[in-house]
């Protein structure tokens, strides 16, 4: 393990996706809190300046009610509220009007306004902040009645602040929730991360950490973990293949070896010296023959054949295997009963099934002895096609059942028999690459090889 | 797929006359590994052909568009040009001289790859030189017979491929569709030397060597056939190489 990977740099949360989509969020609100403040502001004003207007008007009213009053003196005490506005009235150098002309005339309104830009002034020489509505009275003389528009100035400050303190406190509880959240995050990321550094480091048994909480990160780690035995599969399936090479290739260099050494060997006659050199050139295409049938195992694994598939029938197959292998069983003094239903049809390699299906026929031939009879059977289960290969053999004992497909496995009884142990796992890569399954059963007494293959939709 | 490792320690080129009878061919040998090529083309001469040789891909096709060869033998991976391009241009040229590909590459869509480029026969290294020299023996005696023949004769053994009927001296004889099939395949290859992977490819489909004697099982139930109970035998077992129909001379 390298010193350096401990010191693993502390993951900064500031930089986190987690903490960068809570900024995102809380910028967005802002600017949702902005347009909401936008629409209020405007719809508070305007319907705050109605108010007044309407206020100022009534102000007018009673203004100008005051006024007629006070012509026709002593018509009735004034009303309170006559008396407070007469306080506020202004009459700054006014005569009093003459007779009215037409007494009977009603007050003519002339509608709101603003005092802005009118050249009206207040006490303190501010141009606006009233809001005013005139009236024609019917003797021909004009009121005004003004109200100061502070309060709207008022609400819009108080609108404003309590927005602005509202975006505040939300920008700082999303930063702080996008902060924890992201620490959160960080944290599972960091126990994955520093697993997987883990493993590279050579720590192969290692697997992710899951809480049982069934959250992404579970679910995350279930299919990291799933993988990660997959690569170990593989790796376990790889070292066995190398140290099987290793093994199997070694007894017949070791055989061709100590041909060579005895060819040297001068007092070696003629017909001795061909007799080695035939046992040499024998081990030699063993040897070849490892190679090929490993070089062919990888390339079935790899899968690209698989492009190459066309729909194949398998019925044919099985029957020209059969008359094939029919003679071969005979000359051994066994039987071949071959059992197949018409129209069975499965995407694949032609060339590639057919070597499964012989390489389980070899097998048979290969591990029983006289007098067993062989089934090979194709059947159209329904969505499946299984075409299975029994015999009434020795069998195969149920400890090395799953045993049998390894690459270079070979039982105890039949380590005698010539061969290179790779027959087995060859089908079993063929029938993977097929989709299908192949396994071995006990066919009380012998063995079965069945392999199931999805039917090809037609 | 050359392996023959069932036949054991007499499975060497013989050292005598040439198994193969007279036609002797013109043959360019494109192959950049000097040992191979003489390897090769030593054996080649021995069984009295006459053997070019060519050490690039673009030499070889240089030769092989000039000179007139009965069979060209060339390796796929080459310096200059590959095989495959090599006969790619080949018979874009019109060139229909029937070539050999050799090749280290063992995939099955290698060999489907050389047979579609244009290639006549396709041969994996190592190979036993038996192995090539039969199969080239079969690609010379390929080019030049275009007539179609319905009726397949060596010596009194005859068969009908339109009945399908097999008879020898007059003689029916019943065969299974196997063993039909194998006859028919001997009998178009007669007086030549067909070696049992030649067999497996051609009449089984077989693209790989089964471990048990399939060959022979069939080889023997068909000898029983044609040859038992007749006069001189026509289906001789070539020893180091595979089998033989041929007339008695």
């Amino acid at each position: 393990m390298v010193q350096a990977t401990r010191f693993v740099r502390p993951p900064n949360v500031l930089r986190s996706a987690a903490f960068r989509l809570a900024a995102v969020y809380a910028l967005i609100f802002c600017i949702s809190v902005a347009a909401l403040t936008f629409v209020a502001y405007e719809r508070v004003r305007s319907s705050m300046s109605r108010q007044l207007q309407s206020a100022a008007q009534s102000d007018a009213e009673i203004f100008a009610r005051a006024l007629a009053r006070r012509r026709t003196a002593g018509a009735g005490a004034p009303s309170p509220q006559e008396q407070a506005l007469q306080s506020r009235l202004i009459v700054r150098g006014a005569r009093e009007p003459a007779a009215a002309s037409a007494t009977d005339r009603s007050n003519e309104p002339l509608g709101p306004f603003t005092t802005a830009g009118n050249g009206f002034r207040d006490e303190e020489g501010s141009e606006s902040g009233w809001i005013g509505f005139g009236l024609r009275l019917a003797d021909g003389r004009y009121v005004a009645a003004l109200r100061s528009n502070e309060p709207i100035g008022d609400a819009m400050e108080a609108l404003v602040e309590a927005a602005t303190i509202a975006a505040l406190i939300a920008l700082v509880l999303s930063m702080a929730g996008g902060y924890v959240l992201s620490a959160f995050y960080l944290k599972r990321v960091d126990e994955v991360e520093r697993t997987a550094r883990a493993i590279i480091d050579g720590d192969l048994a290692r697997r992710m950490p899951q809480r049982g909480t069934g959250d992404e990160f579970d679910r995350l780690a279930t299919s990291l973990n799933r993988m990660l035995d997959r690569n170990s599969e593989l790796l376990e399936g790889l070292r066995q293949v190398s140290t099987g090479v290793a093994h199997d290739l070694r007894t017949p260099l070791t055989r061709l070896r100590h041909r060579l050494e005895r060819l040297l060997d001068q007092d070696l006659g003629q017909q001795q010296q061909q007799r080695e050199l035939g046992g040499a050139l024998s081990e030699v295409d063993h040897i070849l023959a490892i190679f090929t049938a490993l070089l062919q195992i990888s390339q079935v694994e790899a899968g690209a054949i698989r492009a190459g598939f066309r729909l194949v029938d398998l019925t044919g197959v099985l029957k020209q295997l059969a008359e094939i292998y029919q003679p071969v069983l005979e000359a051994g003094d066994r039987r071949l009963i071959t059992v197949l239903d018409p129209g069975l049809n499965i995407q694949g390699d032609r060339e590639l099934l057919t070597q499964l299906f012989v390489n389980l026929l070899e097998n048979a031939v290969t591990h029983t002895p006289a007098g067993t009879t062989v089934v090979l059977s194709g059947r159209d289960r329904g969505g499946t096609v299984e075409v299975s290969v029994s015999d009434d053999g020795p069998g195969i004992a149920p400890r090395e059942r799953d045993l049998v497909f390894r690459r270079f496995f070979r039982s105890d009884l039949s380590r005698a028999t010539p061969g290179t142990g790779l027959g087995l796992s060859l089908a079993a890569a063929i029938a993977e690459l097929h989709s299908s399954t192949i396994r071995l059963d006990d066919n009380t007494p012998g063995a079965k090889f069945i392999v199931s293959f999805p039917s090809a939709r037609r | 797929m050359a392996r023959t490792e069932n036949e054991g320690p007499c499975r060497r080129r013989p050292a005598g006359p040439p198994p193969t009878l007279g036609l002797r061919l013109k043959i360019l040998v494109v192959e950049d590994d000097p040992d191979t090529a003489q390897f090769i083309a030593n054996g080649l001469r021995e069984q009295g052909h006459v053997v070019d040789l060519a050490n690039n891909g673009r030499d070889g096709l240089l030769q092989a568009s000039v000179d007139e060869y009965d069979v060209l033998v060339i390796d796929r991976m080459l310096p200059g040009l590959d095989g495959l391009s090599l006969i790619r241009t080949l018979r874009a040229a019109g060139t229909l001289t029937p070539a050999m590909l050799l090749t280290a590459m063992s995939n099955v869509g290698d060999r489907v790859d050389g047979l579609e480029a244009g290639a006549d026969d396709y041969l994996i290294k190592p190979f036993a030189f038996s192995e090539l020299n039969a199969r080239v023996s079969a690609l010379g005696r390929r080019a030049p017979t275009a007539a179609v023949e319905t009726i397949l004769t060596v010596a009194d053994l005859t068969l009908d491929l339109l009945s399908r009927r097999v008879a020898r001296a007059g003689r029916q004889i019943e065969l299974q569709a196997q063993e039909y099939k194998l006859l028919e395949y001997l009998m178009r290859n007669s007086e030549r030397v067909v070696t049992r992977t030649m067999l497996l490819e051609s009449v089984w489909g077989f693209h790989f060597d089964p471990r048990t004697s399939v060959v022979e099982t069939h080889i023997s139930r068909l000898r029983a056939k044609i040859d038992r109970g007749f006069g001189p035998e026509l289906l001789h077992t070539v020893r180091g190489s595979g089998y033989s129909l041929r007339a008695p001379s």
